[in-house]
Formats: structure tokens, sequence, C-alpha cells
């Protein structure tokens, strides 16, 4: 998914989840942050790399493919991107070198997913933020796994675009630069590679951007489903994943008892499912403008653009006393140990693809704060 | 059922594609192949034809016209399955005059792999060489059992 639902969307469903204006902010900043949150930024802030939450293009294309790097790259990946659906997936006559891949497969729904949104309970707004992050990406990276995978990520020529006039094949031409055309059914995708464990097989990338256009529909043969075809509508899925995110957002704002998967708050967008559809389905490259509009007309309040600057200043110049209260430092803290949970998981479960990761539980100290600001006060007196 | 059918064509047109694409990759094999011999691997034209210089002298045009014919009928075999293997798509009908050639094609792959071994000098290159028409009857045998195949699918689908 990209910023117009990871931000704005967002934004909107915790807002319809209960959240006042600035907490829905907050939420959707940290959702959106997640797809900036590179090693390249933390070595900026000065921030600790292994919270790094994605790896911009040019880090990738820097990346190595030996087993260390290719370690690292799951772990970034499975974790925020492609939460793995079920780790102990079958399939007949699979090696464990292939099984441990083909586990990694994204979808919704899985055990995974409640436990990032379980991980996010009693949490900062931050913490929340990138589980609505990586509860979205669920259903967008369907069918793709966050390991560099030849055998599990690729995809034949027969890929089609299903749309009001009928089917077209999908021209996909390897030109970065220029943007993809949705009038002429022309996008960009990764070069092929032969190598199994390429950068260019990661995640969807053999498929492009296209999965992350809510208007898609779309079928294809991916390498993974022994020559089956997979139909994927993006419209039907993102309006489910918004019906989660509401339905997630209401548990962790303590409105639910518990988070089931498989389930949808669709009463609660009702009265705007109809107007939560068109956005999705129109043919356009970015619904930044509709998603905004909406939410603004939720809440009635002004949603500011992202910018990824806003919190750094308050980041660099915090006091080592204060920098973990700051709002990069608690993202900071979620997505550590969101990277933990998920790549203990998959070790617990007998593949090694992310490698071994101690998990973390943490709890957020209130009572030191005061402490150290009673403390600060009184050396002020005196 | 016609899910698991449909997945299975789509697994034997690839094959079948795949297939096409060695045969033609083997094509330019053997013109290399007969290139290094005719430049490195004889001493002269006479050893290549296996006749005498006299004998050479009168039947020079017969040979070379006779040559060249039987590596262009050979050639063409190749090409004609391979070609009409790559291109195949689904849908298309399966030619009989198609299986008969990649048949024919097949015994003469296997008479020539034996033939290597026809040799006082077995050297590495003649396992080589061996290997590669091995290879090339097992990507033909492949072909025709899965030709079969979608005949045999297309039927269920039809039916």
């Amino acid at each position: 998914m990209q910023e117009d639902f990871h931000y704005y969307a967002t934004y909107c469903a915790a807002f319809l989840a209960g959240f006042s204006h600035d907490e829905s902010l907050d939420i959707c900043y940290s959702a959106q942050f997640v797809d900036l949150c590179s090693k390249t930024l933390l070595l900026k802030l000065k921030a600790p790399l292994i919270a790094a939450t994605t790896q911009l293009q040019l880090e990738m294309m820097d990346s190595r493919t030996d087993i260390l790097a290719l370690l690292d790259i799951t772990r970034i990946w499975a974790s925020f991107h492609f939460l793995p659906r079920d780790l102990y997936a079958k399939k007949k006559w699979a090696t464990k070198r292939y099984l441990n891949k083909y586990r990694l497969i994204c979808g919704p729904n899985g055990e995974l997913v409640k436990e990032t949104v379980e991980l996010a309970k009693g949490k900062s707004l931050q913490a929340i933020g990138l589980a609505m992050h990586v509860l979205a990406d669920t259903w967008a990276h369907m069918y793709f796994a966050g390991t560099p995978s030849l055998c599990i990520n690729n995809i034949t020529g027969d890929f089609y675009e299903n749309y009001e006039d009928g089917e077209r094949k999908i021209r996909f031409k390897h030109n970065p630069t220029s943007p993809d055309d949705v009038e002429k059914g022309a996008y960009t995708n990764s070069l092929f590679q032969s190598n199994e464990n390429s950068i260019m097989n990661l995640g969807h990338g053999r498929a492009g951007h296209f999965p992350d256009y809510s208007f898609a529909r779309y079928r294809y043969v991916p390498a993974w489903g022994d020559y089956s075809l997979i139909y994927k509508d993006n419209p039907s899925d993102y309006l489910k994943a918004f019906a989660q995110m509401v339905y997630a957002l209401k548990y962790l704002n303590g409105r639910f008892f518990s988070f089931d998967i498989e389930r949808y708050d669709y009463e609660a967008i009702e009265p705007y499912r109809e107007k939560i559809v068109k956005i999705l389905k129109k043919r356009q490259l970015n619904a930044c403008e509709e998603w905004k509009a909406f939410g603004e007309e939720l809440s009635g309040e002004s949603i500011p653009d992202f910018d990824i600057e806003r919190y750094q200043y308050e980041y660099i110049k915090a006091d080592r006393r204060y920098k973990n209260k700051t709002f990069l430092a608690r993202f900071f803290t979620a997505a550590i140990a969101q990277k933990a949970m998920v790549t203990n998981e998959i070790f617990k479960s007998g593949n090694i693809l992310a490698g071994f990761t101690k998990e973390i539980k943490y709890q957020e100290k209130e009572d030191d704060d005061d402490k150290i600001r009673e403390w600060l006060n009184s050396k002020i007196r005196q | 059922m016609e899910i698991d059918l449909q997945a299975n064509l789509r697994k034997y047109y690839t094959n079948i594609r795949l297939s096409g694409g060695f045969i033609i990759v083997y094509i330019f094999w053997q013109i290399l192949k007969m290139l290094m011999l005719m430049f490195f691997g004889y001493e002269n034209v006479y050893d290549f034809f296996e006749v005498s210089k006299e004998d050479y002298e009168s039947l020079k045009y017969i040979l070379i016209i006779s040559t060249v014919l039987i590596y262009f009928v050979f050639f063409s075999f190749h090409f004609y399955v391979g070609i009409g293997a790559f291109r195949f798509r689904s849908g298309r009908k399966i030619k009989k005059r198609f299986i008969v050639a990649t048949v024919i094609l097949l015994v003469m792959s296997v008479w020539s792999a034996f033939q290597n071994f026809y040799t006082d000098n077995i050297d590495d290159t003649v396992i080589a060489s061996f290997i590669l028409d091995a290879t090339l009857c097992f990507i033909l045998s492949d072909l025709l059992i899965t030709l079969f195949k979608i005949k045999k699918s297309q039927k269920l689908v039809e039916g």
C-alpha cells in the first residue's frame, strides 16, 4: 500500500474507531513512517539501526546477497511489509529449503497479524500506527514473500488486469523513472534476474507497484502456485483491510475486549461505504486527495500533509534523559519490538531465514519521568 | 477439478516452450561443433569427407552439395520442431506432422548420440558431445510425452 492508505485512510479508520483528531494524526503518521524509516534516515538521526522498518532502493542496490545480508533483508520486509500468513504451511514434495521461503508468503488473517495487534495493546500511539501499517500491508501484499526468492515471488507473462471495459494484458517495462500509465496498462516492474536470491525478486517487485493500487483487479500465475491462477480484487480487499483496521483500532482503544482474525467492523463504516468504495475503485495512481477530503469531512479538522521531518528536530535535540519519550523514539521502540516478535516467531517455527532475535517485552515507565522532572526542578531552585 | 486441469495445461505449455528453446539453442551448438570440426578437427578437406585426394577431385561438387543438403535437412528438422514448440500456445491444435517430425528427430538424435562412440579416440569432447546429444533425446522424449498429455487434458476440458 502507499501513502494514500497508510496515512490518510489510517487517519480515517482511527477517527472512526474513536480516537481523537490528534491521536489519529499520531497513529497515521506512524503508519506512514514505516515506509520511510530506513537505515539512511536512522544514521542521520543517530538512532539505532536495528529500528529500520524499510530499505531504500539505493540501499537495496548496494545490498549483498550472502546469508547475513539476506537475513537482514528478510527481517525488515517480513516483519513490516510482508507479514507471513502461515509459518507452518505444508506443501507436498517441497524440500525444507523451499518450505522456509514458502512459509513466508504474506497474507491477511494469519496468527502473526493477531500477535502484531496484541503487541500494540497498551502501548504508544506509534506502536498502534505501526501495527496498522503491518495489518494493511497483509491485504495488499498477499501472495508475495518478504524475502528475495525467484521461486516464490516471480510471475509469468500471463498478467491480466480486469476493468469495466473487459480485460487486458499488463505490459511491464523496466523504466523506474517513468510513471505507471493507468490508461495504457503499462507499469514498471523489476528486471528478471535468474539468481534465486537477487534483490529484484523481493516482495512484489516482479509485479511492480501494481498490487499497491487500490483500483487494481487482476489475475496472474505466481511462481509458488504450481501454475494455478490467482485472482486479486484490490477494491474488495482494501475495503476489508479498512474495516479490519477499524476493528483493530477499536480493540486497541479498549472498545473490544479481544482481537480475532476474520472479523471486520463493517457496521462502523456502513454510513461511508459508498464513498470509500468510490475512492478505492477510482483508477488513479494516488488517492491521497480523496482520502484526505474524506478524513477532514469526518473529523472537521485539517489533516496536515505528511512531513518526514516533522519530529526529527525533537529527536535530535532531545536530552538523553528524555529521548525515549520523543515521538520517534517511541516509534523506534515499537519497531524493534515488532521485528523481534516476528523474527522470533519465524525462528520458533524452525525457519532460519530471519535468523534469531531475543523477544523484547517492554513496559513504559511513567513514574521515572516525574522523578527526573522533580529532580531537575529542585536543581533549578537551588 | 477443472482448475487443476487448467493449471496442468499451463505447466505443459511452459514445458513445451522450454523444450523448444533448448532445441533452438542446440542448433547453434551443432553449427558451432561443425565449424570447429571443419577448421580445427581435420587437417584437410579429404579427411573431413573421408575420401582420398583423387576421389575428392572427381566427386568434389557431389560431396559438397550432398553434405550441405544433409546438414540443411538436419538443421531444418531441428528448427521446425524447435520453433514449433517454442511458439506453441494454448488453443493451438497439435498437428500430426509436428509429432511425426519430433519422432524422426528423436530417432536421429538417439542414433547420433551413440555414433559419438564409433571412434578410436574417446576423449573429453566425445563425452561432452554425447551428454548434449543425450540431453536432446531426453528433451524430445519429454516433448512428445507432454504433447500427448496436452491432447488428453484438452479432451477432458472439452468433455
